[in-house]
């Protein structure tokens, strides 16, 4: 087990550094990323002696390790527009972003387990058609279009919920304002999420309803309940660990075009903020730190999977 | 290659047609398919049949749906239906150019890699990861703001950006039919690798191929509406479904002008739920474990 | 049109008399394989399988050799060798005398138009997208057997020749039972009028009644045209029944060798003793026999015991065959029966092992 997961890092490691080597080629198609590490406020005349003390008459490759040796250090570059390092703009903006997230996640999971196992245990119910409809109908809605609806519904004509920001102007934060800010922009995340794994669930939990070791199950005698729960979504937990990981990406990607829908001050919109300005060193900063994030929580689930997955080698 | 002397049409009937039977028993995937030829069509006749102009002023600003402009007109009076119809074949175009250009690639790099392995697989495979690892929003939107918004960089952007599902697709099931004994008897007999890659493998993967292909025109088509929403995609006055919604931004026209968003919004949903249904279909037509 | 070779007409019975003059087709020089098995943070090999461990045989035109064993004895993979499916660890396959992984380009391609192979699955043996004449005109045309236009009616004499009907060139694998496809793959193999066929269990994955029917298609086809087979199969029945010489494998080595007939009716070797018991006999008269059945598991073949390989499961293993490893030895005086057991040996028999070869 250890070895796996020791093994596991060692293959990710080419990888990161793969991540890194295509962040740089990008930030020098967009500009130079030596520049951008040191900020904006270059001088006229400093100009040419800047730019060897940057090293920007070095080869490129040189110039690729000065940026990594920068990187390691947690210089991530300064902002064009604010000047504001950008690690520092990334640590202030990401925790909204995580909560949002984890919540989404957290919602669609309550939503799409019972849904995927009452689906599965139903089949071809006139309930299974609904669910199942129903996930693709989540799957298919454009996100910001979601967002919209629940802004006219409960904003604009039932004025229930508040539709931008993380808490209300000029009041006290308190936890029961965030929420209610929470509330439409999780529903919109989670919907298309919970579209997806409810689907999944059914077809890994139908599978698993068809073995022999459940008809086995059955035919002892085990209560309905029991069968399905205990021998049968321990192991449709397995396939939903997988999808998890699977679907971070995804979400990262919707909550950036739903933070900017609610003006939710997460990385999003601080990310959209920096595109709009073509804020290169903003942006690559954003892209290097979640494609980090997004590879380790893939080595997370797939030590995971092994983890509960008995019959996986650990080789 | 050689040319068939038997009758090859009545055979692939009969191939297709236990395929088709079990397809037809989704009658949402046969009501989607319906809804999307149409829609088709529509969009493909949109400069024929359109009442307008897409880019024409032809009435007042803003005005509400009647029997002369029936989804009303938008902000700078455009026939907003006109523009449906231009928007639609916009984005059924990059859908589908969009996947073309992924699957092609994702199959070329998931043969190499399936078929040679060793290093080679090594190398496309940690590739793959990587690209992967970017959250896809976020690579297709620093992609285009660096190499500029418009439809031949969107449909690029999407399709660089999609292959590496493909490639893990058509890689798994490469490695799964080189396992068969047919393989082995070709390899056994000495024939050319082109011949069992291009004759023997690739015909067996088409149907996996074709099943992930229809998600991704799905996906392709929410992406652009995404892109164009936030007006980093497909640039106006050109029309594309998600850049007719860019303008519900503003609170006036989300709260007292539904016709400007509604219909588009509901437009794109019916399509992209169209695929997806008969993606779904296809799986089931196709699954070889299926009766 | 597949011709019958020049002077094979009376086919058989001369191939048996003449064989020690006759070239061999097929050589076989104590071929090894071993697969590594691979742990470790930074992977490095921490030990191998043992499937082939040293095996010797000739080949001659004409004849067949049965291959038999229990599974993991290493038979097949001595067939995928032949085959150049898999490559050897050690060793040499010479065919007409010329070492098969040493060839010309053209010479490669010509080879492998004579060393056909039939699979145990025929489930996964025929393109499931393919037409049954697709599968079979390709490798002709390809090896310029017959022109583009002559491929229909030789693909109609293949299946002719294989007791399948003339009109079923249009249909796809998926419309044929087992036995029918297991005919299409001989029908391949034959296509490419081929010397040597590696029949590599063809008929354990089929019904008991088709096993018949195909065997006998198997020995007919030898007897029209001349083929040479190496059969490998894990029923002594059915090698028995199909075979003129047969080697008995246990875990990577040959354990004895012999005429089919004189190996089965005087075994030379325990194991043999034990295959030939395992098979039942289809008389509910005959109870009570003695039969010595192995009950063990194989043992792995990681690490293979030490002395005889097969001294754990044997009846009559002494403490001399814990330490010294047999080597083949002549059981009869005419050396065309060998085996690997110097207790069962008539030829240097011990006293104290007379009680336990009586069967």
């Amino acid at each position: 087990m250890y070895k796996y997961i020791i093994k596991r890092i060692l293959i990710a490691i080419p990888v990161i550094i793969g991540i890194t080597i295509i962040d740089f080629i990008i930030m020098n198609l967009a500009g130079n990323p030596l520049e951008m590490i040191q900020g904006a406020r270059v001088s006229q005349e400093a100009l040419e002696v800047k730019r060897v003390v940057l090293g920007l008459d070095k080869p490129i490759y040189i110039q690729y390790v000065i940026w990594l040796k920068e990187l390691l250090r947690g210089n991530l570059g300064y902002s064009i527009r604010s000047y504001q390092s950008v690690s520092q703009m990334i640590r202030s903006s990401i925790g909204p972003t995580l909560l949002l997230m984890g919540a989404s996640l957290v919602v669609s999971l309550i939503i799409a387990v019972p849904a995927g196992i009452y689906s599965a245990v139903h089949q071809y119910s006139k309930g299974d058609y609904t669910i199942v409809t129903l996930s693709f109908l989540g799957t298919s809605i454009p996100g910001f279009f979601l967002a919209l609806i629940f802004i006219y519904i409960f904003t604009v004509k039932l004025n229930w919920l508040p539709s931008s920001g993380m808490s209300t102007l000029g009041t006290e934060t308190s936890i029961v304002d965030i929420i209610k800010h929470m509330v439409m922009p999780v529903m919109v995340l989670s919907a298309s999420l919970a579209g997806t794994n409810i689907r999944y669930i059914r077809s890994a939990m139908l599978e698993i309803l068809q073995k022999d070791y459940l008809r086995t199950a059955r035919a002892k005698g085990i209560g309905r309940f029991r069968v399905i729960y205990k021998h049968g979504f321990r192991n449709a937990l397995i396939s939903v660990v997988t999808v998890i990981g699977m679907h971070i990406t995804l979400l990262f990607g919707s909550t950036i075009i739903i933070e900017q829908v609610f003006s939710w001050p997460g990385l999003g919109l601080m990310t959209m903020n920096a595109i709009i300005n073509r804020d290169y060193p903003v942006i690559m900063g954003v892209c290097l730190i979640t494609a980090i994030v997004v590879l380790l929580t893939n080595l997370i689930t797939d030590i995971l999977y092994a983890w509960i997955d008995p019959t996986i080698q650990f080789k | 290659m050689i040319k068939r002397k038997i009758d090859k049409k009545e055979m692939n009937y009969r191939y297709q047609n236990r395929s088709w039977e079990r397809f037809k028993r989704h009658k949402l995937a046969l009501a989607g398919l319906v809804f999307l030829i149409v829609m088709s069509l529509l969009a493909l006749l949109a400069p024929w049949i359109a009442p307008y102009d897409p880019n024409e002023v032809a009435g007042g600003f803003s005005k509400a749906p009647s029997l002369q402009f029936i989804f009303g007109t938008d902000q700078v009076g455009r026939d907003v239906f006109s523009r449906l119809l231009h928007g639609t074949r916009i984005s059924l175009l990059v859908g589908l150019a969009a996947t073309a250009v992924s699957t092609v690639i994702g199959v070329i790099l998931g043969l190499i890699s399936g078929y040679f392995g060793g290093w080679v697989d090594m190398v496309i495979m940690r590739f793959t990861d990587m690209v992967m690892s970017f959250p896809y929003i976020l690579l297709v939107l620093v992609s285009a703001a660096i190499f500029g918004p418009g439809l031949l960089n969107i449909i690029l952007i999407l399709g660089f950006v999609d292959w590496p599902g493909v490639a893990r697709l058509v890689r798994g099931n490469v490695l799964a039919i080189r396992e068969n004994n047919f393989i082995k008897a070709d390899l056994v007999a000495g024939l050319p690798g082109k011949y069992i890659l291009f004759s023997e493998i690739l015909p067996n993967t088409i149907a996996p191929i074709l099943i992930y292909a229809t998600s991704v025109v799905a996906i392709s088509i929410l992406d652009e509406a995404a892109l164009s929403f936030l007006g980093m995609g497909i640039q106006p006055p050109q029309a594309s479904l998600g850049n007719m919604l860019n303008g519900a931004q503003s609170l006036s026209v989300l709260t007292s002008k539904p016709w400007l968003w509604i219909p588009t919004g509901s437009l794109i949903v019916l399509l992209v739920i169209s695929i997806n249904f008969i993606g779904d279909a296809l799986r089931d037509a196709f699954d070889p474990s299926g009766n | 049109m597949l011709e019958k070779r020049d002077g094979r007409d009376d086919g058989v019975e001369e191939s048996e008399v003449c064989m020690e003059q006759k070239e061999p087709l097929l050589e076989v020089k104590g071929l090894k394989k071993y697969y590594p098995i691979k742990d470790g943070i930074i992977t490095h090999t921490i030990g191998h399988i043992t499937a082939v461990d040293g095996v010797d045989f000739k080949l001659y035109p004409g004849e067949t050799l049965g291959l038999v064993g229990e599974s993991g004895c290493g038979k097949s993979t001595i067939g995928r060798q032949i085959v150049a499916l898999e490559n050897p660890s050690e060793g040499e396959i010479l065919y007409k005398g010329r070492p098969i992984r040493r060839m010309a380009k053209d010479e490669t391609k010509e080879m492998k138009r004579n060393i056909q192979m039939i699979f145990q699955d025929p489930y996964s043996s025929l393109n499931p997208r393919k037409t049954v004449f697709e599968i079979l005109s390709y490798p002709m045309l390809y090896h310029k057997i017959c022109s583009e236009r002559e491929a229909p009616k030789e693909v109609e004499r293949l299946l002719d020749l294989v007791g399948l009907s003339k009109n079923m060139a249009g249909r796809y694998p998926h419309e044929f039972s087992g036995g029918q496809r297991q005919r299409i793959g001989i029908a391949r193999a034959l296509s490419l009028r081929p010397e040597l066929i590696i029949c590599d269990e063809p008929v354990s994955a089929l019904d008991v009644s088709i096993q018949a029917q195909i065997l006998n298609l198997l020995k007919n086809l030898q007897k029209e045209f001349g083929f040479t087979y190496l059969f490998i199969g894990h029923g002594l029945d059915a090698v028995h029944y199909i075979s003129d010489r047969i080697a008995v494998m246990y875990l990577g080595k040959f354990m004895e060798t012999g005429q089919a007939q004189e190996l089965f009716e005087n075994p030379g070797h325990p194991y043999t003793v034990a295959l030939c018991n395992a098979s039942p006999i289809p008389d509910p008269k005959v109870r009570d026999r003695n039969r010595r059945i192995l009950t063990d598991e194989i043992p792995s073949n990681v690490d293979i015991p030490a002395g005889c390989r097969f001294h754990p499961r044997c009846f009559c293993s002494t403490e001399h065959c814990k330490f010294h490893e047999p080597s083949l030895l002549s059981v009869n005086e005419s050396g065309t029966h060998m085996a690997a057991c110097p207790i069962m040996n008539p030829l240097q028999r011990q006293e104290e092992t007379e009680a336990c070869i009586s069967i």
